[in-house]
């Protein structure tokens, strides 16, 4: 394979934190790499709480998260909301919009956080001139769909310190480096976003965090997460990293072949 | 972008639960009003309460949700023996 080089300069930039992302999955060479490096961004600095794309609202941008927590949220018509997926720095909180503008929830910032809008045209340009890149780009929603079926399972078939347990190792996972869950990091969302996201009362997610802590599983307070079992929390929320970590190893993935 | 929304400034209540253990709202939430954060605290009685029944757990009515104010002032208590009707028992 021709220029297979790491053009990506470490996380120092965040088109690079998410190009490093892309390339734990896809095979990219220098020019695929740099073509993702040079996407066209315009930051937004988001408050806490502030929901900066509507329910059906049609959107032009891609979002990348820079810092804080992006959600996605959908509401029932009493206006209870499911958050339906988290992302963190270095994710594209809405890649597929490119492809899809409209349908697939609001968007809110859990916390202060900044974002990098890319406009889907840019994203498309990228995507049709070299067929890997829509490929890691493709993956890359499918990844999404693997964590939205695991979200769909734990709020309908998981006890609620079971759904925790499973949430905190997911983003574990999802913080950490070279496939090893991160045991300390920052999650600044409230108790009642956690809420949101496992489909509990913030007073039930209260009293099932002392529950994990009682337990020795883990702490949470302000923010910070501190994981304490690694082994026996990961097995309190049933957790199985095979859905995020299973295309890894990006030499598994064939590049692209089209015979004519 | 969206338009920014009002901002205006929401009260904030604390949710106490006292069952098993205690368990003190040290966050808080922030509702419409009084009513709005009692609702929640039901809400939040009930849903702890099924959970208990789901896993085959005794249920104590005497368990408890407090809305208290950001001053400490204990505006509301919501006792589980209130918050149910239980038939044929």
């Amino acid at each position: 394979m021709q220029g297979s080089m790491d053009v990506s300069s470490g996380e120092q930039t965040p088109l690079g934190a998410f190009l490093n992302r892309i390339m734990q999955r896809s095979v990219l060479t220098a020019d695929e790499q740099q073509a993702i490096l040079d996407l066209p961004t315009q930051t937004v600095h988001l408050r806490g709480k502030q929901d900066f794309v509507h329910i059906n609202e049609q959107v032009a941008y891609s979002c990348l998260v820079v810092s804080g927590v992006i959600a996605r949220v959908g509401q029932t018509a009493k206006g209870a909301r499911q958050i339906t997926s988290v992302h963190l720095p270095g994710e594209m909180a809405d890649l597929h919009s490119a492809v899809r503008p409209i349908g697939l929830g609001g968007m809110t910032a859990l916390c202060p956080s900044t974002i990098l809008r890319i406009s889907h045209g840019a994203i498309r340009q990228v995507a049709a001139r070299f067929p890997a890149i829509a490929e890691a780009f493709w993956r890359d929603c499918m990844l999404e769909s693997a964590i939205l079926l695991q979200w769909l399972l734990n709020v309908g078939r998981r006890d609620a310190q079971t759904r925790l347990a499973h949430i905190f190792c997911e983003v574990a996972v999802r913080l950490g480096r070279n496939r090893t869950a991160a045991c300390q990091y920052d999650f600044p969302v409230t108790q009642e976003q956690l809420g949101d996201a496992a489909a509990m009362t913030s007073v039930h997610v209260n009293r099932s965090l002392r529950a994990l802590h009682a337990r020795g599983l883990l702490t949470v307070t302000r923010g910070r997460v501190t994981i304490h079992q690694w082994e026996a929390l990961a097995r309190a929320g049933e957790f199985d990293p095979t859905y995020l970590l299973a295309d890894m190893e990006p030499h598994r993935q064939e590049r692209l072949r089209i015979s004519v | 972008m969206a338009a920014c929304r009002a901002f205006t400034r929401m009260p904030r209540y604390y949710l106490n639960l006292y069952n098993d253990v205690d368990v003190v709202d040290e966050e808080g939430g922030e509702f419409a009003d009084q009513a709005a954060a009692e609702a929640a605290a039901v809400r939040s009685a009930r849903e702890l309460m099924a959970e208990h029944v789901m896993a085959g757990l005794p249920l104590d009515l005497n368990h408890r949700v407090e809305v208290v104010t950001g001053d400490g002032t204990v505006v509301s208590v919501l006792r589980f023996g209130d918050l149910i009707t239980i038939k044929g028992g």
